[in-house]
């Protein structure tokens, strides 16, 4: 009675506070748990004790984001974790988890948030610095994830994060490595294939997979006779008259017969030739309708002035 | 000199063939049947083909050997005729298998529907047509042609290749079939693949390793009788071995692309050892009697368990089983609600018509006896966790609920929370939901309460009392009417379905 009497009075020593959070985390009242916290926090700090008073304002911290999840609340408990050991874990206070590994957590999910809504390459760097921190975690039952993920996956396990996030940077460099070296990018959409399968995104390893096998696909093209890999970046199908005879006649001749389909009365153009020719259908295209509105602005000038006046 | 030849090769795979007497082979790596006479056939004809097409690429001087033609002109000639060719052609070829090293390549007891998405398997025909590639590459036509050590290189790099697409095909294909010729045959693609050299070392170790599986495999599927302690430690270094080759395949130093995807491949090679490695301890626990083989108990048990047994993870569901059949044996103690003094009052309370024989109606034939009381064990999934105890119904593959022990169920807790020997054997409704899924079960129920962050202990198997009672009339009208605990937990009837076929296993293996 006295003890409750004297925390209610703000009198008693940063261990009853901190205990009487923890009590009150148990009672489901996360509210009135970080304002004990917080009071642990201050008392400690006046009575020297360095680490509970980061275990204290760590945890207020904690809750403040689980309550509210404000990402600011985490990037400050982070530097509070520094000069702490461990905390308790939420909902299972006998369950500490080290400081360092959920340093790292917070680090990983604070690079993944700049992951999203920008270019490609800022993209990659943000899902590296994600992937880098989750594998420091180690084993680490992630503590902030299960918590305002907004229906994100993999919010389990760091191993499973770390996978997450590597197979997004792979994919991502593989994307941008296909303008340069498209071995390059197979290998690391591979990578991609591989980061997804071990943290069983079975979606987005098939999505990879997918990708590989086009960037590995080569073909000839059927104007420039230049074989190129990458099916959809390199080269890409037009429509033209072919029969069976043609595509015979292209194995007969030990040349690349993958660049006909006669079936669907298609060739193989790499995007050059199909770019150059585009280019000059369009300007073609333009010229002529720029003539064609000459002759017809000509013509309704001729109709107009010969209109009778009123 | 005589025309026979000294080897002959399959027309379907291309594989090598030991010359035999009679007239009748099967491929020893595809397991396809063929006569000699139509291997000959087939063979005459590629060389007829592969002649063509030397003509065809270099003119008439391809038909007579070198033609006459000097060593740098041969050189010449194949550099800009012949090679450019064969490497489209490879590669395109090659375009058939895309993406095949993901796949783990043996299945396990049973093939899953997820093992025949393997493009080696999927596009099989494909595969199969570079028997003639490679034999063009093989054909002293073409080789005479390949001068130098660069160009010879070349030609022996892209028939290893293709040698270990085929190779890798027809293991998967054989093996697919879950006998015990097929695993052998497997084995034998392996080994050859190992033989011929040329691989990467960690590439060899995986090969290496599979052959291994195969083999054992092959004589857990061929044995009458099978001691699963003899075979369970080598499927346990298997699956080491594989997890190790995972390991250095997925560092990122590693050069070839198909590295990365092999990794993939090897975890779940490596766990497939590990669950064949529960499968035969499953068997040695479960399985009483001499007589009866590996095979049998897998089929008889998969006729129970479904597919899903035979799926990866199927494993863990065998281990349950076989722990519960040792709880009812009482060779090891188990987590066991023992009580089922509720069972026969609750039957006679359920009987319609007693109040016909009281007002002297009892000749009408209408009232209800009970001409069968059974009573046995339902399986539940224990997990503790945020200092709860919660149970999951282990028998009910769908909509399976996961609830806390507390209240009025803390009862029920208490009893379950220690180990104690079954007194009576029972009837036992076989689980069919595993450990991992009940884990997930109670992991999704806290979170729907809320609880983000709760860590759960690994589940363990507990049997709650049941009862099925058969009540009949004179007039031979019968209903049966079951109940878990007194109806205090709920027991469909499609749970007690597979009671009976339980009680068959127990009595074919005991």
């Amino acid at each position: 009675m006295l003890k409750t009497l004297k925390q209610a009075l703000g009198v008693g020593k940063a261990e009853d506070f901190y205990a009487r959070a923890l009590a009150e985390l148990a009672q489901q009242n996360p509210g009135a748990a970080i304002e004990s916290f917080t009071t642990a926090a201050r008392k400690a700090e006046s009575e020297g004790r360095h680490d509970l008073r980061a275990r204290a304002e760590a945890s207020a911290l904690l809750y403040q984001f689980i309550v509210h999840g404000s990402l600011e609340s985490l990037a400050a408990m982070a530097r509070h974790l520094e000069r702490a050991a461990w905390i308790e874990r939420p909902g299972e206070p006998a369950d500490r988890v080290p400081a360092a590994a959920l340093i790292a957590e917070i680090e990983g999910r604070l690079s993944a948030t700049h992951a999203r809504g920008v270019g490609a390459e800022a993209a990659q760097e943000a899902n590296r610095r994600a992937a880098e921190a989750f594998a420091r975690c180690g084993e680490h039952h992630l503590v902030t994830y299960p918590h305002h993920h907004r229906g994100d996956s993999h919010v389990d396990l760091a191993r499973n994060r770390h996978l997450y996030h590597s197979g997004w940077m792979h994919a991502l460099a593989a994307e941008q490595l296909i303008e340069s070296d498209p071995d390059a990018a197979a290998k690391a959409m591979g990578r991609a294939v591989a980061a997804f399968a071990g943290c069983d995104d079975t979606d987005r390893q098939r999505v990879c997979a997918d990708a590989l096998r086009r960037m590995q696909t080569r073909r000839t093209c059927w104007i420039c006779q230049r074989e190129y890999p990458g099916e959809g970046r390199y080269h890409g199908r037009a429509g033209a008259d072919v029969t069976p005879f043609i595509a015979r006649h292209l194995a007969a001749q030990g040349q690349d017969a993958s660049c006909v389909d006669a079936d669907a009365g298609e060739v193989v153009l790499c995007t050059v030739c199909r770019t150059v020719i585009e280019g000059r259908a369009r300007q073609l295209a333009e010229e002529m309708g720029a003539h064609l509105m000459k002759n017809i602005d000509a013509r309704v000038m001729e109709i107009v002035q010969s209109l009778p006046k009123r | 000199m005589s025309n026979v030849p000294e080897q002959i090769r399959c027309p379907s795979c291309g594989g090598a063939q030991e010359m035999q007497a009679g007239e009748h082979y099967e491929c020893r790596f595809c397991l396809a049947p063929f006569t000699y006479r139509h291997a000959q056939e087939a063979e005459n004809r590629q060389i007829a083909e592969i002649k063509a097409w030397v003509e065809q690429r270099i003119g008439s001087q391809g038909q007579t050997g070198d033609g006459g033609i000097d060593a740098s002109s041969r050189a010449y000639l194949f550099r800009t005729n012949l090679l450019p060719s064969l490497q489209t052609a490879h590669d395109r070829a090659l375009e058939a298998a895309f993406g095949f090293e993901q796949f783990p390549l043996l299945p396990s007891v049973r093939p899953s529907e997820a093992d025949t998405r393997n493009p080696l398997l999927q596009r099989r025909d494909e595969v199969l047509t570079l028997r003639e590639l490679r034999a063009r590459l093989a054909s002293p036509d073409v080789q005479t042609f390949a001068v130098t050590e660069d160009d010879r290189g070349k030609i022996a790099a892209m028939d290893h290749r293709l040698e270990e697409i085929v190779g890798l095909s027809n293991a998967a294909h054989a093996a697919m079939q879950g006998t015990s010729e097929g695993f052998a045959a497997a084995r034998h693609n392996l080994e050859a693949l190992l033989a011929a050299g040329e691989l990467d070392p960690d590439v060899a170790d995986r090969y290496r390793a599979l052959a291994r599986f195969a083999s054992l495999m092959e004589r857990a599927l061929a044995s009458s009788t099978l001691s699963g302690a003899a075979l369970a430690p080598e499927a346990d270094a298997i699956a080491t071995a594989l997890n190790d080759v995972a390991t250095r395949l997925e560092r990122q130093d590693r050069a070839a692309l198909g590295d990365s995807l092999a990794a993939i491949a090897a975890r779940k090679e490596a766990n497939r050892a590990a669950e064949f490695g529960r499968m035969v301890r499953s068997y040695d626990a479960i399985v009483r009697r001499a007589d009866i083989g590996f095979v049998t108990f897998i089929e008889d048990t998969l006729a129970i368990l479904g597919q899903a047994a035979a799926d990866d993870g199927g494993g863990e569901l065998f281990e349950s089983c076989a722990g519960a059949f040792r709880a009812l044996r009482g060779e090891v103690p188990a987590r066991v609600h023992e009580s089922f003094d509720w069972a026969r009052p609750l039957a006679e309370g359920r009987r319609k018509g007693k109040w016909l024989r009281v007002v002297g109606l009892g000749f009408l034939g209408l009232t209800e006896e009970i001409a069968e009381l059974e009573e046995m064990f339902v399986p539940f999934w224990l997990v503790e966790a945020g200092g709860q105890v919660w149970l999951v119904d282990a028998a009910r593959a769908v909509d399976t609920p996961a609830f806390p022990l507390e209240g009025s169920w803390k009862d029920l807790g208490v009893s379950l929370g220690q180990a104690v020997p079954v007194r009576k054997q029972r009837g036992l409704i076989m689980p069919t939901v595993t450990a991992t899924r009940a884990r997930q079960l109670v992991q999704d129920a806290l979170r729907a309460k809320g609880a983000h962050n709760t860590r759960l202990s690994e589940p363990t198997l507990a049997m709650v009392p049941a009862a099925k009672a058969r009540l009949r009339t004179a007039r031979g009208k019968e209903r049966t009417v079951l109940s878990c605990l007194a109806d205090r937990l709920q027991l469909r009837p499609d749970s007690v379905a597979g009671l009976a076929v339980t009680r068959r296993l127990q009595e074919r293996f005991q």
